[in-house]
């Protein structure tokens, strides 16, 4: 079945045709939303408020985007206020950012897969929301620049310097630890190159 | 290193260089090694960066979706018919309400005698002077 089948079976209330979209895009929403957010019950929620947003406004969309495009353009917007709504939170209440380097250190000595991917994501949410959201598009779910540009409503050349940027600092940040763990057949590679 | 070499070689990633670009590059990875290592780093970045996506949520997502789109039309259903007898409430409320601003509005209307909008709508302007020392010509007569 077509996603315009599952949309119009799913607008004249076929609750089953809108479950089938959500299991369609549940990878793709979570990669987007954990990628800006991080695991945990905020990821879940927002990514929960995606759907959400979709089935009250399924019937305004037009196809004029892949339903994909469309969802992580959701999944963007919304994780964006999430992160606004988190910094006011923590100006308000002066709480301090909980994840600092230390943390990154303890999680690279302890283990392999799973750590690795919490190095990375808490490395990328050290970013500025706007360097995080083109490193996920881009780097995390594989979206081309003109793809990313789009979703975001940006130049592609603004795509580019963001990631070049932000690529810089996930370099400072990561190197020491992928070096010392799972990158370190990466690091031969590197030593031989040098 | 040469930092617009290191751009270049950035944008080498993410987008196609022009021809003449390529070669800058390529002339400048075969000769400088602080600028293969630089390649090789950022490599080894974004391979970390693809491979730390989560693709998953708690499991039965979709279930919990579907039970906050149930809950939140139920919600609606239970609220609407206390909005309609709420309404049928004030209905005659608002009936009565509108009846009285035209009556209002028509008798200052009548008294203002083609007088403007505003004098109509509100009454005329007080200067504080009028307001703290009022003339009674009543006292005089």
């Amino acid at each position: 079945m077509t996603d315009e089948t599952l949309i119009q079976a799913a607008s004249s209330g076929d609750d089953n045709a809108f479950k089938e979209l959500i299991r369609r895009y549940e990878q793709k929403v979570a990669a987007t939303v954990i990628g800006m957010l991080g695991p945990g019950p905020e990821a879940e929620d927002v990514g929960q408020e995606v759907f959400i947003r979709f089935y009250r406004t399924m019937n305004r969309f037009r196809g004029e985007a892949s339903l994909g495009t469309y969802l992580t353009r959701i999944a963007i917007n919304l994780s964006l206020n999430s992160i606004k709504r988190r910094k006011r939170k923590r100006l308000l209440f002066w709480e301090k950012s909980v994840e600092t380097i230390t943390d990154l250190a303890s999680l690279a000595s302890s283990g392999f897969d799973e750590d690795d991917r919490e190095i990375v994501q808490k490395a990328i949410r050290k970013l500025d929301p706007v360097f995080q959201s083109v490193i996920v598009l881009r780097l995390m779910e594989g979206y081309s620049t003109r793809e990313t540009a789009e979703i975001l409503n940006i130049p592609e050349g603004t795509v580019l310097s963001r990631l070049a940027r932000a690529q810089k600092k996930l370099k400072k940040i990561l190197i020491p630890y992928f070096g010392a763990s799972h990158g370190r057949e990466n690091v031969r590679v590197v030593a031989s190159v040098v | 290193m040469d930092e617009k070499m290191c751009e270049l070689l950035l944008r080498s990633f993410d987008a196609n260089l022009t021809p003449d670009e390529q070669i800058l590059l390529d002339e400048a990875l075969a000769i400088s090694d602080t600028l293969r290592l630089e390649q090789e780093q950022i490599k080894i970045v974004r391979d970390a960066i693809g491979q730390g996506a989560s693709h998953s949520f708690r499991p039965f997502f979709a279930e919990r979706v579907m039970q906050r789109i149930q809950s939140s039309v139920k919600s609606y259903e239970r609220l609407d018919p206390f909005f309609e007898s709420l309404m049928a409430a004030f209905r005659p409320v608002m009936i009565a309400a509108g009846v009285l601003i035209a009556i209002m509005l028509s008798y200052n209307a009548v008294r203002h005698d083609g007088a403007l909008m505003a004098g109509v709508l509100t009454e005329p302007d007080v200067s504080l002077e009028e307001a703290f020392d009022p003339v009674y010509d009543w006292i005089q007569e």
